[in-house]
C-alpha cells in the first residue's frame, strides 16, 4: 500500500519530520561523544503531532447517533474462545512481497508505481475508481504501461530463488484488460522469460504477441522512478549490452508470492516441515499433505500456484481429511451443495405469476459477457413492453438490492428479474439476498448473458418470462446413481484419483490401454528417486485394493447416461464388460511426442530426455559433451503448447550428469526456459555451473550419422551455431491422450483442437468438465470430472492434486445424489 | 464419535436455517482464499462439520479482491461473491472472521483449538444500511483496495455484496504491529502531543524494559510501516521515544524523581539468568514483576552484553545502560558480574544451590571465518567483535594505523567509526556487492562516509599479505556484475586482472557471529541447531531440558535488541508457567 498522491485529505498535519540534530563532524575525531543528540522538547511535541493516530476510530459518537438498530458497542472486547476438532486444513494463503524492500524500484516514491494488486483493484468495478485503470499520481489515464516481471521472485540475493508461477499470466490477462478498458494502450513487458502457466496463460501470451500494442523486452529491471505526480515514469533496464532508459506513464510491479509469516508456527502445530523458503513441505505425490500423519495443507501455503491451483488443492485437502477421519461421514443431502444453492430460500423460480415485475440490468455482467447494455435494455423494453428496465452498475451490491425492494414496493410488483447474472451459479445467491433485503416476497428469476447469447435473444427470454412462461431450466433427472466410478487411464493420475476413491468408499474401475499400470512413468520419467519410489507405492496400493478393479489393455468403447449415471462398454483382450457407473473421471494421460523423425539413423547418440533419465539411473556415462534440444514437438505450429516438464526433466538431468562429472560441456538450446515453481533453483544453479545457455530462433537440425552434428542459429545475435557432442537429447514434448477425447466426444464433454479436455472453469471449476454445447442441457457432463494431463500438460503435484480434487468431486457427485 | 463438533445455529439473513444433527465430524480450516473457502465447501457439502477462521475481517483473502481470474469466463468479483456467499450461509460451516488461532496442539486423535476474535465493536443487530460509513469523520487508507483510496473509520467494503458486518477499528496500527514487542505507540505518542511525559513512558516500558537504550539503537521496524510514510515521511517514533525516556533520567538525576518501589516477591523460588544482555535482563524484569526473583550470572565485568560489548559508546553512552541496568536492579534483580557460566558454575551447579529455571542468554559473540588464504598465519588479524570489545572495555589504544573492515552490515560499520575514534589514521570497508545491497542502515552508511571512512564496494578479499608474521595488507579483487544470464540475472562475478592490493596493518572481519555454546561442555543434553544455536518451543521459549529456557541472539543468531527484549518476555512467560504447573 503507499501514496497515491490525488488524495489530499492528509494534507492538514503539514510538518516535515523532525530532523535529528548531531554533533558537527570535527567534533567527533578521537572522542567516543554520543553523536546523536536527541530532540529538544518542542521538537518532539512537534513531531508527535505527524502521528496520523492511524485514522482508526476515535469513538466520537457520531455513527452510534445514526445508527437506527443501536447496533454499534465502542467498547465491545475481543472474546476468546476454544473448541476441539477431528482435523485441521491448514490453507493461509500467501503474501505478496513488499516491493518497497528495494528502493531502486521507486515504488515508495512515486504513486505511479504500482503493484499488480493495485491495477487489479483497480481494473474491478468495485475497486476505488469504478474499474478504471487510471495513473494514482494524476487520475489521467495512462497510454503507454510497463510490466515490470519478477518483483521478489526468481532472486536468491533475497532468498527467493523461487517462480512465483502465477504472476506472467496474471499480468497478462491484466495487459488484456487494459486494452479492454482503455482502448488504446500500448503495453510493455520487461522480463526474464515469460512463464504462462495453463491453457488460458498460454492463450494470453499468444494474443499478446499477435498483438501490435503489446511487446516484450527481455531485461534485468534496474531501476524505476517517477518524480512528480504528473511526469512519467522512467524505467533503467538492461537488454545485455548496457543500460537504456524508456518513458512511461504507468509502471506496473508483478510482484511475487510468500509464504505467509504464520506458517512457522502453522506448520508445526499440525506436525508439519518448511521447506527453505518457508513454504510448507509436501512431496510430488502427496502434494497436499505435510509431516508424518500427512496432515492436508491447501494453496499457495505449500508452493506458489494460480487460483485454479489453489481451488483444486482446496478440494484435494478436504477429500483427504474426509478418508483420514474413522468411518466414512455420513452423507446428507438436504444441507449439500444442491440444497444450498436452490434451497428453501423464497421459491425456487417456477411459481411464476403475472403480477407487475422489475427488470435489473447487470451493466457489468452483460458488457462482460459482450453484450451492448442499452441495446439489451431497449430490446427488452421493445419485446416485452416491460415498463421498469433500470440498469445498474453492478446489480447484487446490497445498496441497489436495497433499491430494487424500494420500487418493488413502490409498484406493488410481486416479481424481480434480473438480466445479466449467472442463473447457473447465482440463483441461489439471488433468492437469498432477495429474502434477505426485501420485505415484499417476490418471485426472483434470472437471465444470463451466457455463451453466444445476443441482445435479441436475451431480451427474447426475459420477455418469455415476463409473459409467464417458464425459462429452460437444465435439471439433472438423476436422483439415485450407482456407487461406483469409472476412471479412465492408470497414469499418475488416475492412479492417485482412484486410490482416493477407494478411500473415500467408492468402488472403482480402473481402465488402461497400456498392458500395466503407470505405463509411461513405470519406466522411466520420474527423475527423482523419492518419488519413483512413492510412485511404486501407489502402484502397489491401488493393485492390492479390493475396491478397485484393475482393467489394464482395455479401452472404452463406448458410453451413455442412463438414470443412474452411465454405462460404459469396455473392450480388452478377455472380450466385453459392461459397467454401470455414478461418475466418471476422464484421466488417460498425455503420451510422449514421436520423436523417431529426428532421431533419424543415430538412435545411440540421438536420444531422448526420457530415455536419458532412464540411463541415468545407471549413473552418468563418461560424456565429454551434451547438447540438449528444448521444445521438441512442443510449441510448435502442429503442438502450440508447452509441455511444462520438459525443462525441469532437463535441468534435472543435466545437473545429474555434472554431479558425476563436472568436467562435462552441456549446451541446451531452447526457445525460452520455463520452470515454475521451486524449479527455478535448478535452473540458477545450472547457470552458476556453466551450462550454456542459447535461446534458438528455430529448431535446431540434426545431421545423420553415427556422430551427429547439430546446428541452429541463436536467436539474439544471429550467428549460425554448430555443435557436435558425445550426446544430443531431445527433450520431446506429449500429445494429449486419445481416449479422452473417444469418451469425452461421446457425452458431450469439450475437447479442444489439441485434445485435451477443456475445464468447466479453468480457475474456480478446474476439475469440472466442460460441455460442448452440442445437447440441449448444460448439464449434461455433469458427473464427469478431469485431471492431470487429460486437461493440460500439467506437473506431477499437479496431476495428483487434481486427481484428488476430481475423486473428491466425484464421490461428493455420488453420495449427494444418494448412492444406489 | 463426533467429538467437540460445535453445534451452532446458523443464522444468516434473518433466516434461520434448520442445523442438522451433527452429521459428521469436526474439521478446523485456517484461511478463507481460494484454497480454504473451496476445502469448507467441499467437506461441508460432504457433511462434516466445519469452522472457518480467518485473520481478516472478511472472508476472501487475495480471492476476493482480483479483477479477473485467468481462464475463468466469470469476472472475479461475480464469482468470489457468490462462493463467500455460499460458504457464510452453508449450515454446516461456522464462520469465525477477524480471528486468529492463539493455540493449535494435537490432543488424542484430534487437535485443540483455542481462537482470539477482535472484536468488531457491531452487533447483530445491524442491518446494514450503511449510514455510520456516511457519517464518520475518520479517513484511513482503504487497505482493501491497497491504499489507492480512503474510507472511514468503518472497515467495510464500499459495495458489499455478500453477508458483511461493519467493522469499526480501533486497535493495533501498523506501527504497533510490526513492533517486535507491540508497544502501543499511538497512544505513548498521543500522550506526548498532551504533554504527559511520564505516562507516555509508562505505555512504553508496560512492553520495553530499556527504552532509552531502544530509542537510540533500535532500528525501529515500526517507522518503516508507519502508515504516514505514505503521505510523506514516517513518523520519528523511535526520537520521541528516546525523548521521553531522557525526560525521565534527567529528572532522576536532578533528584526530582526517586527510584519506584521494589515489586514485592510473592514467590519462593528463585530463577538463574546467564547473561545480562538485552534478554536476560528483560527476563529478569518481567520475572521481577510477576513477584519471582531472579540472579543474573554475567560473565563480562559490565552489563547490557553486545550493548556494551558490541555497540559502540558514540552511539550508545554507557550512562545510560547503566541507568537502565540500575533500574531493574532496583527491582530486586541481582546481578553477579565476572561470573561466567561454565566449568566452574555448571548448570548442575545452579540446580544446586536451588534455582527453580534457568534462562540462557548468552548472545552470539564468535565471530565466522572469512575462508581466504593467510587468514591464520599473521598477526593484525582481529574479528570486529574482539576489537569492539577490547575498545568497548576500556582499551582505546589504536589497534594499528590502517585498518581494512571486511563486511557490508551494522557491525562493519561501528567497527570502522570505532576505528577512526581511536585514532586510525585509514579505515577501509571493503564490501563484495554494491551499496544497494549493505544490509547496514542507510542512515549509518551515510554517517561512516561523513566521518572518513573509505568503502570500497564490489571488491572481495582475496588472500591476506604477511611480512615477518605480520599483516600487512590485503589482496583483492574487483567484482562486476555479470553478463545478463539466461535467467535475466546479473550478478557479481570477479573481474580476473583486477587484483589490488590494500595496505594495512589490521584487518578486520566482521562478517557474523554465532553462539559459543562451549561453556556447557560436553554432556549438557540441550537439542543444539547447525548453527550452534538452541532450539526452543516457539510459544514458551524452553528447551527439550524442562528446566533450561532460552532466548536472544543465542537462539535466532545475531538480531537485534528489540527481537531479544520479545524473546526476553516470551521466556519470563513460559518461566512463570513452568514455576506454576
Ligand atoms: C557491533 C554491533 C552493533 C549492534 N548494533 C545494534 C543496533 O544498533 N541496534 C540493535 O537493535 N541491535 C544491534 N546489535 C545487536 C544486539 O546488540 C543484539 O542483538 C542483542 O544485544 C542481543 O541480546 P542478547 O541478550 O541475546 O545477547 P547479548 O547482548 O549478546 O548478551 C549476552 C550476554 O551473555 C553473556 N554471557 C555469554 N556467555 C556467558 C556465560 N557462559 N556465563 C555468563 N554470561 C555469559 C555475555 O557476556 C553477554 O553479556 C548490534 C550488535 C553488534 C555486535
Ligand atoms: S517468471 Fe515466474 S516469478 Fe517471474 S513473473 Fe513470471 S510467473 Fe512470476
Ligand atoms: S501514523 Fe505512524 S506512528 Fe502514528 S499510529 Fe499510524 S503507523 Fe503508528
Amino acid at each position: 500500500m503507499k501514496k497515491p498522491k490525488f488524495i489530499t485529505e492528509f494534507e492538514d498535519i503539514p510538518a516535515p519530520r523532525a530532523k535529528m540534530p548531531e554533533l558537527p563532524l570535527d567534533e567527533r575525531k578521537l572522542n567516543f561523544t554520543e553523536v546523536e543528540l536527541g530532540l529538544a522538547r518542542e521538537a518532539a511535541l512537534a513531531e508527535a503531532s505527524r502521528c496520523l493516530s492511524c485514522r482508526r476510530c476515535i469513538g466520537c459518537g457520531l455513527c452510534l447517533a445514526e445508527c437506527d438498530p443501536d447496533a454499534i458497542v465502542y467498547d465491545m472486547e475481543a472474546s476468546s474462545s476454544k473448541a476441539t476438532f477431528d482435523a485441521v486444513v491448514a490453507a493461509p494463503g500467501a503474501e505478496p512481497y513488499n516491493p518497497a524492500a528495494n528502493p531502486a524500484l521507486g515504488y515508495s516514491e512515486s504513486a505511479n508505481i504500482v503493484t499488480t494488486l493495485e491495477l487489479e483493484r483497480m481494473l474491478n468495478p468495485t475497486g476505488p475508481y469504478g474499474g478504471l485503470p487510471i495513473r494514482p499520481g494524476d487520475g489521467t489515464f495512462p497510454s503507454r504501461v510497463a510490466f515490470v516481471q519478477c518483483v521478489g521472485s526468481r532472486d536468491e540475493g533475497i532468498g527467493a530463488a523461487f517462480c512465483s508461477s502465477s504472476c506472467c499470466t496474471q499480468a497478462l490477462e491484466q495487459a488484456a484488460s487494459l486494452g479492454d478498458a482503455l482502448g488504446t494502450v500500448s503495453v510493455t513487458f520487461f522480463h526474464r522469460e515469460m512463464r504462462p502457466l495453463g491453457r488460458r496463460g498460454e492463450e494470453l501470451l499468444r494474443y499478446a504477441e499477435e498483438n501490435d500494442d503489446i511487446d516484450f523486452v527481455f531485461a534485468g529491471v534496474t531501476g524505476a522512478s517517477g518524480v512528480d505526480c504528473e511526469g512519467p515514469v522512467i524505467v533503467k533496464y538492461d537488454t545485455g549490452d548496457g543500460d537504456r532508459e524508456r518513458e512511461f506513464d504507468l509502471v506496473v510491479l508483478s510482484v511475487g508470492q510468500r509464504a505467509p509469516g504464520s506458517t512457522r508456527r502453522l506448520a508445526r502445530s499440525i506436525g508439519g516441515k518448511q521447506n527453505k523458503f518457508g513454504y510448507v513441505a509436501t512431496t510430488p505425490l502427496a502434494p497436499t499433505a505435510t509431516g508424518e500423519d500427512a496432515n492436508p495443507v491447501a494453496g499457495t501455503v505449500a508452493r506458489p500456484m494460480d487460483v485454479g491451483g489453489a481451488v483444486a488443492a482446496g478440494s484435494a485437502a478436504a477429500s483427504q481429511v474426509l478418508n483420514g477421519l474413522d468411518g466414512a461421514v455420513e452423507s446428507d443431502p438436504s444441507g449439500a451443495e444442491s440444497g444450498v444453492e436452490s434451497g428453501a430460500e423464497s421459491g425456487d423460480g417456477s411459481p411464476v405469476d403475472d403480477g407487475p415485475a422489475v427488470v435489473a440490468l447487470c451493466k457489468y455482467g452483460l458488457t462482460t459477457a459482450g453484450l451492448d447494455v442499452s441495446r439489451v435494455s431497449h430490446a427488452i423494453g421493445e419485446s416485452s413492453g416491460a415498463p421498469w428496465v433500470i440498469t445498474f452498475p453492478t446489480a447484487c451490491v446490497t445498496p441497489t438490492v436495497r433499491e430494487l425492494g424500494r420500487l418493488a414496493d413502490e409498484r406493488r410488483a410481486s416479481r424481480l428479474l434480473i438480466v445479466g447474472c449467472y442463473p447457473e451459479t447465482h440463483s441461489g445467491f439471488w433468492r437469498a439476498k432477495a429474502a434477505a433485503r426485501i420485505d415484499r416476497p417476490l418471485a426472483v428469476e434470472i437471465i444470463g448473458g451466457g455463451d453466444g447469447a445476443d441482445a435479441e435473444s436475451v431480451a427474447r427470454a426475459a420477455g418469455e418470462w415476463l409473459a409467464g412462461g417458464s425459462p429452460e431450466r437444465c435439471t439433472d433427472d438423476a436422483r439415485v446413481v450407482e456407487n461406483r466410478t469409472l476412471v479412465v487411464g492408470a497414469g499418475v493420475s488416475g492412479l492417485s484419483a482412484a486410490a482416493e476413491l477407494a478411500r473415500r468408499g467408492v468402488p472403482v474401475t480402473l481402465v488402461e490401454a497400456g498392458t500395466e499400470l503407470a505405463p509411461r512413468l513405470r519406466g522411466a520419467a520420474i527423475a527423482d528417486p523419492d518419488a519413483a519410489e512413492a510412485l511404486a507405492a501407489l502402484v502397489e496400493r491401488v493393485e492390492a485394493e479390493p475396491a478397485i478393479e484393475i482393467a489394464t489393455g482395455s479401452t472404452v468403447a463406448s458410453v451413455e447416461r442412463t438414470a443412474h449415471g452411465f454405462e460404459s462398454v469396455l473392450t480388452g483382450s478377455s472380450g466385453e464388460t459392461r459397467v454401470t457407473h455414478g461418475a466418471l473421471v476422464l484421466a488417460a494421460e498425455a503420451t510422449d511426442y514421436d520423436a523417431s523423425a529426428i532421431k533419424g539413423a543415430s538412435p545411440d547418440s540421438v536420444i531422448t530426455q526420457r530415455e536419458l533419465t532412464e540411463r541415468l539411473r545407471g549413473g552418468a556415462a563418461d560424456l565429454s559433451s551434451v547438447v540438449m534440444i528444448q521444445c521438441v514437438g512442443s510449441r510448435t505450429p502442429e503442438h502450440p503448447y508447452c509441455s511444462r516438464n520438459c525443462c525441469a526433466e532437463a535441468l534435472a538431468n543435466l545437473h545429474r550428469i555434472l554431479g558425476e562429472n563436472p568436467e562435462t560441456e552441456v549446451t541446451v538450446l531452447h526457445k525460452g526456459i520455463r520452470v515454475w515453481g521451486f524449479d527455478e533453483e535448478m535452473f540458477s544453479d545450472a547457470i552458476d555451473a556453466g551450462v550454456r545457455f542459447v535461446r534458438v530462433a528455430d529448431t535446431p537440425a540434426i545431421s545423420d550419422g553415427a556422430s551427429p552434428e547439430v546446428t541452429a542459429v541463436d536467436a539474439e545475435t544471429g550467428d549460425a551455431i554448430r555443435l557436435a557432442p558425445d550426446l544430443v537429447v531431445l527433450s520431446t514434448g506429449v500429445v494429449a491422450a486419445e481416449e479422452n477425447a473417444a469418451v469425452a466426444g461421446a457425452l458431450g464433454v469439450d475437447v479442444d483442437g489439441d485434445g485435451f479436455l477443456r475445464a468447466a472453469d479453468e480457475a474456480v471449476a478446474p476439475v469440472r468438465s466442460r460441455c460442448d454445447g452440442s445437447g440441449p442441457c448444460e448439464r449434461q457432463c455433469e458427473g464427469v470430472f478431469i485431471c492431470g494431463s487429460a486437461a493440460w500438460p500439467a506437473s506431477i503435484e499437479d496431476c495428483v492434486t487434481q486427481a484428488q480434487a476430481a475423486a473428491g468431486k466425484a464421490s461428493l457427485h455420488i453420495f449427494t445424489k444418494g448412492p444406489r | 464419535m463426533s467429538k467437540g463438533s460445535k453445534k451452532t445455529e446458523t443464522v444468516a439473513n434473518g433466516d434461520a436455517v434448520a442445523v442438522p444433527d451433527d452429521v459428521g465430524r469436526s474439521v478446523l480450516v485456517v484461511g478463507s482464499d481460494a484454497a480454504g473457502l473451496t476445502a469448507a465447501l467441499d467437506l461441508a457439502d460432504a457433511g462434516a462439520r466445519v469452522t472457518l477462521v480467518e485473520e481478516a475481517p472478511f472472508l476472501g483473502g487475495a480471492f476476493k479482491r482480483h479483477a479477473r481470474f485467468p481462464g475463468s469466463g466469470m469476472p472475479a468479483f461475480c464469482r468470489a461473491t457468490e462462493v463467500i456467499h455460499r460458504a457464510t450461509r452453508h449450515p454446516r460451516i461456522d464462520v469465525m472472521a477477524g480471528t486468529s488461532v492463539s493455540r493449535l496442539r494435537k490432543s488424542d486423535g484430534g487437535f485443540d483449538a483455542a481462537f482470539r476474535t477482535e472484536a468488531t465493536r457491531v452487533t447483530d443487530a445491524c442491518n446494514e444500511c450503511g449510514a455510520c460509513v456516511e457519517v464518520c469523520p475518520i479517513k484511513p487508507y482503504d487497505v482493501f483496495n491497497e491504499g489507492l483510496t480512503l474510507r472511514t473509520a468503518i472497515d467495510w467494503p464500499s459495495t458489499p455484496a455478500h453477508e458483511t458486518r461493519p467493522n469499526i477499528e480501533r486497535e493495533t496500527p501498523a506501527c504497533t504491529e510490526t513492533c517486535p514487542v507491540h508497544i502501543d505507540i499511538r497512544r505513548y505518542v498521543g500522550l506526548v502531543v498532551e504533554g504527559k511525559f511520564a505516562k507516555a513512558l509508562a505505555v512504553v516500558r508496560a512492553d520495553n524494559p530499556l527504552p532509552a537504550i531502544c530509542g537510540r539503537v533500535c532500528p525501529h521496524p515500526c517507522e518503516s510501516a508507519c502508515n504516514r510514510g505514505h503521505q510523506d515521511e514516517p513518523v520519528a517514533i523511535d526520537a520521541i521515544k528516546r525523548f521521553v525516556a531522557d525526560y525521565e533520567a534527567s529528572l532522576r538525576r536532578d533528584g526530582k524523581l526517586e527510584w519506584p518501589p521494589a515489586p514485592k516477591r510473592t514467590r519462593k523460588e528463585r530463577v538463574a539468568v546467564v547473561g545480562a544482555g538485552p534478554a536476560g535482563l528483560t527476563v529478569a524484569h518481567d520475572l521481577a514483576l510477576m513477584g519471582i526473583g531472579s540472579t543474573i550470572f554475567e560473565a563480562a565485568p559490565v552489563p547490557g552484553g553486545m550493548l556494551w560489548l558490541g555497540i559502540p559508546e558514540y552511539r550508545l553512552p554507557r550512562d545510560i545502560i547503566q541507568d537502565e541496568v540500575d533500574y531493574i536492579a532496583n527491582m530486586g534483580v541481582e546481578i553477579h558480574y565476572d561470573t561466567p557460566v561454565g566449568p566452574d558454575l555448571t548448570l548442575d551447579d545452579l540446580r544446586k544451590k536451588g534455582f527453580k529455571a534457568i534462562f540462557l542468554g548468552v548472545g552470539a559473540h564468535s565471530g565466522l571465518k572469512l575462508k581466504v588464504p593467510g587468514e591464520d598465519d599473521f598477526e593484525g588479524f582481529m574479528d570486529a567483535i574482539v576489537l569492539l570489545r577490547k575498545i568497548n572495555l576500556g582499551d582505546a589504544e589504536k589497534p594499528g594505523n590502517k585498518v581494512i573492515v571486511i563486511g557490508g552490515g551494522n557491525s562493519a560499520i561501528d567497527a570502522a567509526r570505532t576505528a577512526l575514534r581511536v585514532g586510525c589514521d585509514e579505515v577501509h570497508i571493503v564490501y563484495r556487492r554494491s551499496r544497494r545491497e549493505m544490509p547496514a542502515n542507510e542512515w549509518e552508511i551515510d554517517a561512516a562516509i561523513e566521518e572518513g571512512v573509505q568503502i570500497s564496494y564490489l571488491a572481495a578479499p582475496v588472500r591476506i599479505l604477511g611480512e615477518a608474521g605480520k599483516v600487512v595488507g590485503m589482496e583483492c579483487v574487483r567484482m562486476e556484475l555479470g553478463k545478463l544470464d539466461a535467467s535475466g540475472r546479473r550478478r557479481p562475478v570477479p573481474v580476473e586482472g583486477t587484483e589490488f592490493v590494500i595496505e594495512a596493518d589490521i584487518i578486520v572481519p566482521a562478517i557474523s557471529q554465532r553462539p559459543d555454546i562451549d561453556f556447557l561442555g560436553d554432556d549438557h543434553g540441550l537439542d543444539i541447531s547447525r548453527w550452534d544455536s538452541f532450539e526452543i518451543d516457539t510459544r514458551t521459549g524452553q528447551t527439550n531440558v524442562p528446566d533450561v529456557f532460552a532466548g536472544g541472539d543465542d537462539v535466532t543468531g545475531p538480531a537485534t535488541v528489540i527481537e531479544a527484549i520479545a524473546a526476553g518476555h516470551l521466556a519470563a512467560k513460559g518461566i512463570a508457567k513452568y514455576l506454576t504447573d
